[in-house]
């Protein structure tokens, strides 16, 4: 009466094979490990010793699949020696960083902007003022200002370091 | 932090702030290339250049004071 393993296993790929990828593929995001981990789910289940005892195959077949996608991601955020910008599931963890921000209300966080902005030099004052809020390109900047436009670059990478700097504390 | 941690997140700091300005002039496909490369080094790299987009996000409205002071602000220049 029941299935011989290789069958049973053989069935539940047969059946549920693209939708075990799918599942696969929404966890960890990357078409050519979700199918590797869809192939070490088949051989998962045919390590399983006695098939019989599973009451629910389909139901053992995800739990075997989401546990694995678990261990696939735990791994994947301990190998942070190099990082690839274009993975999707990169892109998504790089989303959610900003949100840092949120710990200080706007407010808070743009009055202390005005006050750390202040402490810079008139000039470098201006080239902010004159990219962040008229929206000048680097040319009119140094038009204005009557300098070059490298000079206008050092001036607003030298306030972002500053802000970067003195707002650290609180992100 | 120690001393020397703090000197090596300035330089990153400084280079982050670098690749900020140069990406809105745009960059040449070598200059993309270089700064995806700097990118992809470490996730301090990275961490950097997101809180740098964070401050650049909030400079709009901080810059709206020294906006009205700027005549002032260049003359002093």
């Amino acid at each position: 009466m029941s299935e011989s393993k290789k069958t049973l296993v053989g069935r539940l790929f047969a059946e549920h094979g693209s939708a075990l990828q799918a599942f696969l593929y929404r966890r960890v995001r990357r078409h050519p490990d979700a199918a590797e981990l869809a192939r070490e789910v088949y051989v998962r289940m045919l390590r399983v010793p006695d098939t019989a005892a599973i009451r629910n195959p389909e139901a053992y077949l995800y739990t075997v699949a989401s546990n694995l996608a678990k261990e696939h991601s735990r791994q994947a955020s301990r190998d942070t020696r190099v990082l690839d910008v274009d993975d999707p599931l990169v892109q998504e963890q790089l989303a959610e960083l900003p949100a840092f921000a949120g710990q200080l209300d706007t407010e808070q966080r743009i009055r202390r902007l005005r006050e750390v902005l202040r402490q810079l030099p008139a000039k470098c004052q201006a080239a902010v003022a004159l990219q962040y809020w008229d929206g000048l390109s680097y040319e009119e900047i140094a038009q204005r200002l009557g300098v070059s436009t490298h000079m206008v670059k050092k001036y607003l990478s030298q306030a972002l370091v500053h802000c970067r700097r003195r707002m650290a504390r609180l992100g | 932090m120690s001393a020397n941690e703090e000197r090596v997140r300035g330089l990153v700091a400084q280079q982050a702030a670098d690749w900020f300005v140069a990406n809105r002039a745009g960059l040449s496909p070598r200059e993309r290339d270089t700064f995806i490369a700097w990118l992809k080094a470490s996730p301090v790299h990275v961490e950097e250049y997101l809180s740098l987009s964070v401050i650049a996000r909030d400079l709009r409205q901080a810059s709206e004071h020294s906006h009205d002071a700027l005549d002032q602000l260049i003359a002093r220049a």
